[in-house]
Parts: structure tokens; sequence; C-alpha cells
């Protein structure tokens, strides 16, 4: 229990970041414990490994800062995403148009008392109402579009 | 009071847009070097890692004015490119759930280049080259919570107030997890070269 205990301190006391009650306490636990010393031994090497490892990567630098790539690249997100944005806008305004007919025929209370049986016959396209339905949905919108503008 | 108005003066008080340009440029060339690889360490794939250091200098210079030199510019840039490289797995992650037949196969093929890049031919590969890719494999292996913490205090050398202001945690999760890191690789090096090979070593 007590190794168990004193191990996850070993980490921290590898790095001398424990407080002087710690590091006195895990010292004296060592200076007893075989086994634990040995963990830590196993430890203080595998860190040795590690560092030996970052070291032993350099990397190749160089590169050049151009202000005018960093600004250009900005605009270029930002023209991204309003192209994104955009798009995004058009499909769900589609969707909106193409699919209300749909909503009002399923909804119950809606101009077309729909029942069960018509809720199915729209939904499997056995009727011939949805395409006819969108349909005049559009050229209703337009007709009241181009009475408004008038 | 003073002092509050002096720590109140911004770095770039005082300065033109071009001396700005200068004192950034300065700020990267000196800690150039660092950046990439704690990036390479980070992504274990140089072209990702070129990628999120464009990003970082991108947003780095982009957000100039909210870095506050009371801190290193190294530790500032490192908190971005934490960000940016958690972000871009947060990604990964979520077109995976989408696309789950994606392979990711390209992806491991390519990882660990810049180590192989290091090496004269197969020839040079020595026991030690061969432990330094496994050591890189099991750090890789590591979530991303613990290889954060394992780069920053045993490859940059921060100790763990440095890493716990760079990674915005406290400073008993730092000593925990790289607790945790620590013995994961271990296990991992282990499991491939035996036990004695942290008691041979010194």
């Amino acid at each position: 229990m007590e190794c168990e205990r004193i191990r996850k301190l070993l980490s921290a006391y590898l790095d001398g970041e424990l407080s002087e009650e710690e590091r006195r306490e895990v010292r004296k636990h060592l200076f007893v414990c075989s086994r634990c010393e040995l963990e830590f031994k196993k430890m203080r090497n595998l860190k040795g490994l590690i560092i030996q490892f970052g070291q032993s990567f350099e990397p190749k630098v160089g590169n050049e800062i151009h202000y005018d790539t960093l600004q250009s690249q900005a605009n270029g997100r930002r023209l991204k995403e309003v192209l994104l944005f955009s798009v995004l806008a058009c499909i769900i305004f589609l969707l909106f148009v193409f699919f209300l007919p749909i909503y009002k025929n399923i909804m119950p209370g809606s101009n077309a008392d729909a029942s069960i049986g018509e809720i199915h016959r729209n939904l499997t396209g056995d009727s011939y109402d949805v395409p006819k339905n969108s349909g005049r949905v559009v050229v209703n919108f337009l007709k009241q579009v181009s009475n408004d503008w008038e | 009071m003073e002092e509050a108005q002096v720590q109140k003066a911004a770095w770039y008080q005082g300065l033109t847009v071009e001396q700005e340009k200068i004192w950034f440029e300065e700020q990267i060339r000196q800690c150039e070097k660092d950046i990439t690889r704690f990036a390479c360490h980070i992504t274990g794939n140089m072209e990702k890692a070129k990628d999120i250091i464009q990003e970082a200098f991108l947003r780095a210079y982009k957000y100039r004015h909210s870095y506050n030199d009371k801190y290193p510019f190294r530790n500032w840039l490192y908190a971005i490119l934490l960000n940016i490289h958690r972000h871009n797995c947060k990604k990964e992650k979520l077109i995976k759930t989408i696309i789950p037949w994606k392979n990711s196969d390209d992806e491991e093929q390519d990882t660990w280049d810049f180590i192989e890049s290091e090496e004269e031919g197969p020839e040079a590969r020595t026991l030690k080259k061969q432990l330094v890719v496994d050591i890189e494999k099991a750090i890789q292996k590591l979530p991303l919570k613990m290889r954060e913490v394992i780069v920053l205090c045993d490859m940059a050398g921060y100790s763990y107030e440095e890493a716990s202001e760079v990674i915005h945690c406290p400073l008993g999760t730092i000593r925990s997890r790289l607790h945790r890191a620590r013995r994961q690789v271990q296990k991992e090096l282990e499991i491939k070269y035996g036990e004695d090979l942290f008691t041979s070593w010194s």
C-alpha cells in the first residue's frame, strides 16, 4: 500500500517537483524498499532516454514569413467561409421550399385534412399531390413576390 | 499604482505596423526550432507539423495584440499550437465517425517520417536508432493529453508550473498525467525489449 503511494510520487520526485516533506518521505522509503528503488532507477533511465531522443532530433527550419501570404491566406479563408455559408443557406432555403408542402400535408389541422391513408400515399409517392403541391407553392410564391414588386 | 500602469503598457504600444512585423519575425526566429520540434513530437508527422505551424503563425500574427509579454513568447505559441492540434484531432474524429469506412492507413504510413529522414540508410540503423523510433512510437500511442505533458516536460524541459500555464490545467493534473505517461511508455518499451532495458542502460 505504502509502495503504491510512493510510486505515484516517483515521477515528480525525479523532476524535483515535490514539497520538502514529500521528498523526505520518498527518500526514506527508497532507502528501505529495494523494489521501489529499482522502479525509480528504471524511471530515471527512461527519462534519460526520452531526453536524449528529444535532443537527437534536429528539425530543419528556415521558414520565411511572408506577411502578404499570411494576409492573403486569411482573406482566402474568409472567402471560403462566406461561400460555404451561402451554399448552406441556399440548400436550407431549397429544402424549405420543396418540403413545406409535404409538411403541411402531414401535419394535423392543416388545410388538407390529411388522414393516415393520405399521409401514407404522400410519403410513399403513390399520390401525385406532392410535386403538384410543391409546384403550386413555388408558383404562388413567385406570383406574390412579383405582386409585391409591382 | 505605477507598477500596474507599467504592466498595462502592452508591447505594441508606440510601434508602427512595420516595427510590429520586425518584432514578430524576431520572436519567431528565436523559437522556430523549438516550435518545429514540438509540433513534430505532438503530431508525429512532418507534414501535419508543417501545417499546424503555418496555422499557428497565421493565428499568432492575427491576434498578436493579445500576447502578454509578461510570459515567454514561446509558451504563447505552444498554447496556440496545442489548441490547433486539439481542434484538428476533434475534426478528424468527427470525420471518422461520419465516414467510418475512411481508411487511415495512409496516415499511419507516413507517420514517424521525420525520424526516418534523419537516417542515412538501412546500414545506419543501430540499436539506439531503433530505440529512438520505438520511443517515438510509444509516445505517439499515448492519448493526446498525456503526450502534451511528456513532450513539454521531458523533451522541451519545462517545469510543471510552466507546463500548467501552457496547457491551462492545475499542477496536480500535470503531475499525474506525466506519471501515467511515463509508466505507459515504459510498459510499451518493456514489452519489446524486456525489463533489462532500463536497468542495463545508463
